[in-house]
């Protein structure tokens, strides 16, 4: 029977001529979130502002001084403050969970999203509560999967909380998108 | 030096020949004529003398049995194992043993009015691991002969009839010798040799010898009542027995012989017992493993991706390959008119290895080795065509992770084909930070390829790698064998 795992080699070359920081080769294939948050170091990113979000983060990967890889790795291996797992990651579901057993972990404080809504929709399904439930049941229901955008106007901004996860993961106009399709969905 | 030597240090038989540079001539040195030199050694537990050859194999049973000598065959197999032999002086390595071989064939080298046998190219078989190869040249050294390089045993063979090979592309070197079954398929590129493919079966003239000896077993049970199995004969008998199989076996490979008489002073509790073998029942004892034998020739061709049509010559060595069974077959099953039947199959891979001493050529390596790296691309550190003796870089690399143990993967590659892992190397490191891994590496004179990683933050960590399974192409230089045998 062949083994179907397999030992990965974590080296690459280095110019021994050219500084770790110009090492360009060298750098894009620098990987874990340990090991791209000392990047970030280097690049003299502070601790508190290497969220994926950030923007001095966003300028490095503009600059091509970050991959879109480091740039996930970032995104997915944030660790909790307080117990120093990981606490988002695909669960055997095959859904993203946030999985931290802290009770008090500061990653699973809802944090609060606005997002912009076309009238059309709304019009069609009047309410201004229970948001988080239609985004989360569409979330659920699409498997993660991004369903398709609407950039209809005009559009109308509501106020919903999220999971941490889904804050993680999605941006303002995904969020959007989600929604739309929960309440689309809706029954 | 106008006299050049080569070895053919076999399991069961070793053969020395010297070839003249002034002459163009080769000299075997053997036993008793065109006898290879048999490779068992006596020690004698009181006062340490040393006999080997043809003088201890004529009387192993009574050293054995007098249990005053220390008598040891077969080394070339164990050359890497740990096993020790005690004698009230001293213990003996296999090494030891090899080395004593060595000095053996140095003094029957001298015997004939040779010059001492100081240095020589030693031929191996293919697969011999590096742990062998190294204890070889060390036993060899200590006897006071330097192995100028290996040589392969096939690629000695081809040498040796290189002129009857001069426009061929494709052959393949069938050595059936006492210990072993090697056939390799060769082909002939840009003045290189390559072992494209290779195969081997320890059913060889040892197995056959043990085959006969069963059956002979078996008829003297079944006429004088015998109850005893064969395995649980005194084993001094039992080595009778074998010997005397053995050279039945040899005497029926004569044209005109019918039948052979085995006569045995005592065996199994019986005394004066004679058994006969004929020819007929030889060739239908030996009929399986003669078929076994050319289906893996036929497979191994097969394997080799190369038609028999392509195969330019089917070259027949080794002491087993005298058996008039196995060349009545092979003319029927390999319907080419290209076999060559060598006269003094024993001693062709010692010719070649002689040939090469005084022809040096060079090793290049038939595939690329390297380092898989971190985005799964190889990276190839000696390439294909690299010889053996410049193969040596120095690379750096950094680690990717921030792990404590820095991974190098190893990997062979042939042509385009997708690079095999075969093996990797760990060297602790302090983890992702400007920390610089070194890694050096080189091919030795016994075809090993060696790395060796060392950080430079942690540089009393050195780790090492070695792998000796690497395919070479050996690189003949423009001088031509055939003008110059005798």
């Amino acid at each position: 029977m062949r083994s179907n795992l397999k030992l990965r080699s974590n080296v690459y070359l280095r110019k021994r001529s050219v500084a770790l920081q110009n090492d360009e080769a060298f750098l894009g294939q620098v990987r874990g979130e340990s090991a791209v948050g000392k990047l970030l170091g280097m690049y003299g990113i502070p601790a508190g502002h290497r969220r994926h979000s950030d923007s001095e983060v966003i300028a490095l990967f503009r600059q091509n001084k970050l991959t879109q890889r480091q740039l996930n790795t970032i995104k997915w291996e944030l660790r909790c403050i307080r117990c120093d797992c990981i606490p988002i990651g695909v669960s055997f579901r095959d859904v993203v969970e946030f999985r931290c057993s802290e009770p008090g972990c500061a990653q699973s404080s809802t944090p609060v999203r606005s997002v912009l809504i076309p009238d059309s929709i709304l019009a069609g399904h009047p309410r201004t509560t229970g948001w988080e439930q239609i985004l989360s049941g569409a979330i659920q229901s699409c498997r993660g999967v991004l369903p398709e955008f609407s950039t209809e106007q005009p559009r109308t901004r509501i106020v919903v909380r999220v999971a941490p996860t889904a804050d993680w993961l999605y941006s303002d106009s995904e969020l959007s998108a989600f929604i739309v399709y929960g309440l689309k969905h809706q029954d | 030096m106008a006299k050049h030597f080569g070895i053919d240090f076999g399991t069961t038989n070793s053969a020395v020949v010297v070839y003249d540079d002034q002459r163009k001539s080769f000299t075997r040195i053997g036993e008793k004529g065109p006898i290879p030199f048999p490779s068992v050694i006596a020690v004698d537990n009181l006062t340490q003398e040393v006999s080997a050859g043809q003088k201890v194999k004529d009387q192993i049973i009574t050293l054995r049995e007098g249990g005053m000598h220390l008598v040891i065959e077969s080394v070339k197999t164990i050359l890497d194992s740990d096993q020790l032999w005690t004698t009230p002086a001293r213990t003996w390595r296999a090494g030891d043993i090899a080395s004593e071989l060595f000095r053996a064939l140095a003094q029957r080298a001298e015997e004939d009015n040779n010059p001492p046998l100081r240095e020589a190219v030693v031929a191996i078989p293919i697969g011999m691991n590096a742990d062998k190869r190294a204890t070889l040249r060390s036993a060899a050294d200590s006897a006071g002969v330097k192995v100028l390089s290996f040589i392969s045993e096939p690629t000695a063979a081809f040498i040796a009839h290189s002129g009857e090979l001069r426009h061929c592309r494709y052959a393949v070197v069938f050595d059936w010798g006492g210990g072993t079954l090697d056939i390799s398929v060769l082909e002939v590129k840009s003045g290189c040799i390559i072992e494209r493919y290779t195969a081997g079966s320890p059913k060889a003239g040892d197995y056959i010898d043990d085959l006969l000896a069963r059956w002979l077993h078996s008829q003297i049970s079944e006429t004088h009542g015998l109850t005893i199995g064969f395995d649980n004969v005194a084993p001094e008998e039992r080595h009778i027995l074998l010997n005397e199989s053995e050279k039945a076996k040899r005497q029926l490979q004569q044209e005109d012989a019918t039948q052979a008489v085995i006569e045995l002073g005592r065996y199994a509790g019986l005394t004066l017992v004679a058994q006969t073998l004929t020819k007929a029942t030889l060739n239908s004892i030996l009929e399986d493993v003669v078929s076994g034998a050319l289906e893996m020739l036929l497979q191994c061709v097969e394997a080799a991706r190369v038609s028999q049509e392509e195969i330019g010559r089917l070259i027949v060595v080794g002491g087993t390959s005298q058996l008039s069974l196995l060349q009545r077959e092979l003319r029927q099953r390999w319907p080419h008119p290209n076999i060559i039947f060598p006269r003094e199959a024993d001693w062709d891979i010692a010719r070649g290895a002689a040939w090469v001493a005084a022809h040096p050529g060079c090793y290049r390596m038939a595939e690329s080795i390297g380092v898989v790296l971190s985005d799964d691309q190889f990276h190839a550190i000696f390439p294909v065509n690299t010889k053996q003796e410049s193969a040596r870089s120095t690379l750096h690399f950094g680690l990717v992770e921030d792990a404590t143990t820095a991974t190098f993967n190893f990997a062979a590659r042939n042509g385009d084909e997708r690079a095999t892992h075969i093996g990797e190397l760990h060297t602790p490191c302090f983890g992702f930070r400007d920390e610089l891994i070194e890694l050096d590496c080189h091919i030795t004179s016994d075809l090993v390829f060696e790395a060796n990683a060392d950080s430079e933050a942690k540089p009393q960590r050195k780790r090492s790698f070695k792998y000796d399974m690497l395919r070479w192409m050996y690189e003949v230089p423009g001088s031509d064998i055939s003008q110059e045998n005798p």
